[in-house]
């Protein structure tokens, strides 16, 4: 970095769906400083790049359809831009919605600020037909105008130029751009604009017409500017005579200024509208009413929604988890496997024996821990990319074709009276509405979700429906004590699980996060096919984001539960891997979903030989100190065991179960590593049903108890990085064990009245 | 003569002169019917999204759905945006009825 480099800064605004980030993107490639995600409906973003002897940072502004608003966004954008002062201000406008945007335009020029204005989805536009006179836009706005395609990069050099031309005339000349209002009006600004000119400071600080049309409009932010920025206290003189001026035009003209200001914009808006574009071809939204006379008709609609929650569910679940579709080439020549298999055997197999092999480790200890603790936990964390890429992609393709915004206003109705908005039935459905699903992809998806009160309540629901992992359990419970009755039960527990959720977002909704029922206000996008490269990209880039931000922590979370269940170590049985005909995974470790029931062959086992440290071990003390407790719901320690295990992820229940119920048998029998997963299972199954200590009710009570305790470590991860800080997966953490006791208890306790 | 604050404005009152005027809510429109945009809600939130989706004093709008019995939201056509809102939002939208046929603008 040379010494001679000037430091300039940039601002991008625009409307939302602009492609603001994208520009932002584009300009800032390699220099970005990304803020956490949205905890908050507000974020800036902030980066740079070089440019000659200049270094120009860029600051992403939240977007807004105005600047006269008192919404968030808008204050943000015209607090920074008055007191950063950057050189340059990026307008973004969408190039298919160009006569939108032109108000705002008109807001920055009224603001005088040093504009470049960006039109971005060029290319769309011009398939749509759209014909755009840049140069008579360059006239008006007195700005460069430049055709973007930001996701492609076409426009990015002449975007710079003029990036770097406002720069260097931004000392030389302030451009005194102003509308012309009515002359009625026109009068009493020259003279607020003449008193406003007689404070120095302030006329230093902001263009004195635009604080008269400002001070016109009503607007109170303009008020406090005059009040701060005069560095005396004629700040009260000024505004009291633009307060007469202003009563005195209402009684002469029966209107406020305001009215004429809003209409000498529009009439501008018009102006500029009708010289500037042309819509050549015909438009699509005919085509887009038509397909909504289906999609939002009142009963075609919710079937249609139905239909495609189950195909995106189906489709991301079979293409990521079931279907083998990758070929895999091994001593049995070609096989045929899933993507989350074939990373669970990578993790689980092909890597620590390629290790073992190539290390020669002498500790028994060492070479667990690098087995069943690190690499098991990477392998955990890594597990989940296939099913997160194949969700993003599905909920990407589905909101780039414009089909979200429908089911937003389909479903408002229904989930507003519980605090949740419209849109969220994706997230609630992928993280587990039907069984199976995953919470970690549903709760990142949640942070579409604009209402930051419907945003929580969605995140702190999703945990309590069935994500696959808790699948396997309820399979083995529900075939070992209702086997008469499978499909009913499933489905009781399904709805159940629906209730409650829905219940307990009821009740937040009521109490901490209480807040106003906002009416729904949403465009309704014309149909598009969706842009396959943005589609990908954003998924890539999600499940990237995934791997950085949560995968230390599940990974940290994996190797305690490790160290938790491996230690004490006792005996000279030292934890030892499973044969290798079969894919063993140990305790401390995380599989992904398989949304299927118990005669599921998956990895999740647990060496029998470790019983014996799993015995002596920490995580057992600890099951067993909860015992007086957790016995009221009719739990042992192992049970315990088995659910501390699961908070690590829910799938290890099973296995843990597997492996703590079993150990029963002889030790001949524990020894025998050469046991299928499904035998195993089998094994367990007949032990719990005709174990004295199971019952119809103790399985209940575990169902339920399953169903809502505390959220698995990738869930709490990404709860922390959607929701902003650690409150509110503590708080799910607490809240959902304590209703899962406390009903598991309640179940428990009942039951057992009735049968004596 | 009329006195009024500029910064505070009752929201969606229909005065006795405002029926002759034919300035009525946006609510008030059904299926197919179109208006002209008189006023947006003032000192509200909505009113900068509002505009920002095309819905400016002057626009012309047509109803394409909007069923009164139903608690569902009205979706209505201003150019080539669709939008769709709650009822509060759009008895609070003052509009001036067109008795011509629709524009399919």
């Amino acid at each position: 970095m040379s010494s001679r480099q000037e430091n300039v800064s940039a601002v991008i605004t625009g409307q939302p769906n602009s492609g603001k980030s994208s520009v932002f993107r584009l300009l800032t490639r390699i220099h970005q400083d990304v803020s956490n995600y949205p905890g908050t409906t507000v974020d800036t973003k902030s980066g740079h790049y070089h440019e000659g002897d200049l270094r120009i940072t860029v600051v992403d502004m939240p977007g807004t359809y105005t600047l006269s608003s008192e919404t968030p966004e808008s204050r943000i954008t015209k607090n920074f831009i008055f007191s950063e002062r950057p050189e340059v201000v990026i307008a973004v406008v969408d190039a298919t919605h160009l006569r939108r945007s032109l108000l705002l335009l008109l807001e920055l020029a009224e603001m005088q600020v040093p504009l470049v204005i960006c039109l971005n989805f060029w290319d769309v536009a011009k398939r749509r037909g759209a014909v755009c006179d840049c140069k008579l836009l360059e006239n008006y706005f007195q700005a460069p105008v430049i055709p973007l395609v930001a996701t492609r990069g076409t426009g990015l050099d002449d975007l710079r130029k003029a990036i770097v031309s406002v720069c260097r005339k931004h000392e030389h000349f302030r451009p005194d751009w102003r509308i012309r209002y009515d002359e009625s009006l026109e009068k009493i600004l020259s003279k607020i604009e003449d008193k406003l000119r007689e404070s120095e400071h302030l006329v230093e600080d902001f263009p004195p017409r635009y604080l008269a049309v400002k001070l016109a409009e009503g607007d109170r932010q303009a008020r406090r500017l005059v009040e701060h920025h005069t560095h005396d206290d004629s700040w009260q003189k000024l505004l009291t005579f633009a307060d007469e001026e202003f009563f005195f035009f209402i009684d002469i003209y029966d209107q406020t200024p305001r009215k004429l200001i809003v209409a000498g914009r529009r009439a501008l808006v018009e102006k500029i509208a009708s010289e500037s574009f042309r819509q050549d071809r015909p438009n699509r939204s005919l085509r887009s009413d038509l397909i909504d006379r289906y999609v939002c008709h009142p009963i075609f609609g919710p079937a249609i929604l139905l239909c495609l929650m189950v195909l995106v569910f189906e489709i991301t679940f079979q293409v990521a988890d079931q279907l083998a579709w990758l070929p895999v080439w091994g001593g049995q020549g070609l096989s045929w496997m899933t993507p989350v298999e074939l990373l669970d055997t990578f993790f689980h197999l092909w890597l620590p024996d390629w290790l073992e092999s190539h290390l020669h480790l002498t500790s028994p200890v060492l070479s667990s821990f690098l087995r069943h603790g690190v690499l098991a936990g990477m392998g955990g964390v890594i597990q989940f990319v296939p099913v997160i890429f194949v969700m993003f992609t599905m909920l990407a393709l589905l909101e780039q074709s414009g089909y979200v915004a429908r089911v937003a206003m389909i479903m408002d109705r229904f989930m507003r009276r519980f605090g949740l908005a419209g849109r969220s039935i994706l997230p609630i459905v992928l993280g587990g509405g039907i069984a199976g699903g995953c919470a970690v992809p549903a709760i990142m998806a949640a942070r579409s979700i604009g209402n930051r009160r419907s945003r929580l309540l969605t995140v702190l629901i999703i945990p309590m429906l069935n994500c696959g992992g808790k699948l396997p359990i309820y399979g083995m419970l529900v075939a070992a004590f209702f086997s008469a009755y499978q499909g009913l039960v499933m489905t009781a527990v399904l709805f159940f699980s629906w209730a409650c959720a829905l219940a307990t977002a009821w009740l937040l909704a009521r109490t901490i996060l209480k807040g106003p029922e906002l009416p729904l206000l949403l465009e309704l996008p014309t149909y598009q096919l969706p842009p396959v490269k943005e589609v990908l990209g954003s998924s890539l880039r999600q499940s990237g984001e995934f791997l950085k931000k949560a995968g230390t922590v599940i990974l940290a979370a994996n190797i305690f539960l490790w160290f938790l269940m491996s230690f004490p170590q006792a005996g000279p049985h030292p934890t030892v891997p499973g044969s290798p005909s079969e894919v063993a995974m140990e305790v401390a470790t995380s599989d992904l979903q398989r949304p299927a029931g118990p005669t599921d062959d998956s990895a999740t086992t647990v060496p029998a030989s470790s019983l014996s440290s799993l015995d002596h071990s920490y995580a057992a003390a600890i099951g067993r100190f909860l015992e007086p407790v957790t016995g009221l719901a009719g739990f042992n320690w192992k049970d315990n065991v088995s659910f501390i295990g699961g908070t690590a992820a829910k799938e290890l229940i099973v296995s843990s179960m597997s492996t703590l119920y079993n150990a029963e048998r002889s030790e001949a029998e524990r020894d025998d590593d050469s046991q299928s997963q499904k035998e195993r299972r089998g094994r367990l199954l007949n032990t719990l049903a005709n174990s004295d200590e199971w019952s119809p009710l103790k399985a209940l009570a575990m169902l339920v108890f399953v169903m809502l305790y505390a959220p698995c470590s990738g869930t709490v991860v990404t709860m922390y990085r959607v929701t902003g800080s650690w409150h509110w997966p503590a708080f799910s953490y607490l809240f959902n064990t304590a209703l899962a006791l406390a009903l598991a208890i309640a179940i428990y306790q009942i039951g057992s009245l009735f049968h004596g | 003569m009329v006195t009024s604050q500029p910064t505070s404005r009752p929201q969606s009152t229909c005065a006795p002169e405002d029926l002759k005027t034919g300035r009525i809510s946006l609510a008030s429109l059904l299926t197919g019917e179109s208006g002209t945009v008189l006023d947006l809600p003032e000192n509200n939130e909505y009113r900068g999204q509002l505009m920002g989706m095309g819905l400016l004093p002057g626009a012309t709008i047509r109803v394409v759905q909007h069923r009164r019995d139903s608690s569902r939201p009205l979706v209505l056509a201003t150019g080539q945006t669709r939008i769709a809102m709650g009822e509060e939002i759009a008895a609070a939208i003052m509009v001036e009825k067109n008795r011509a046929m629709p524009e399919g603008k």
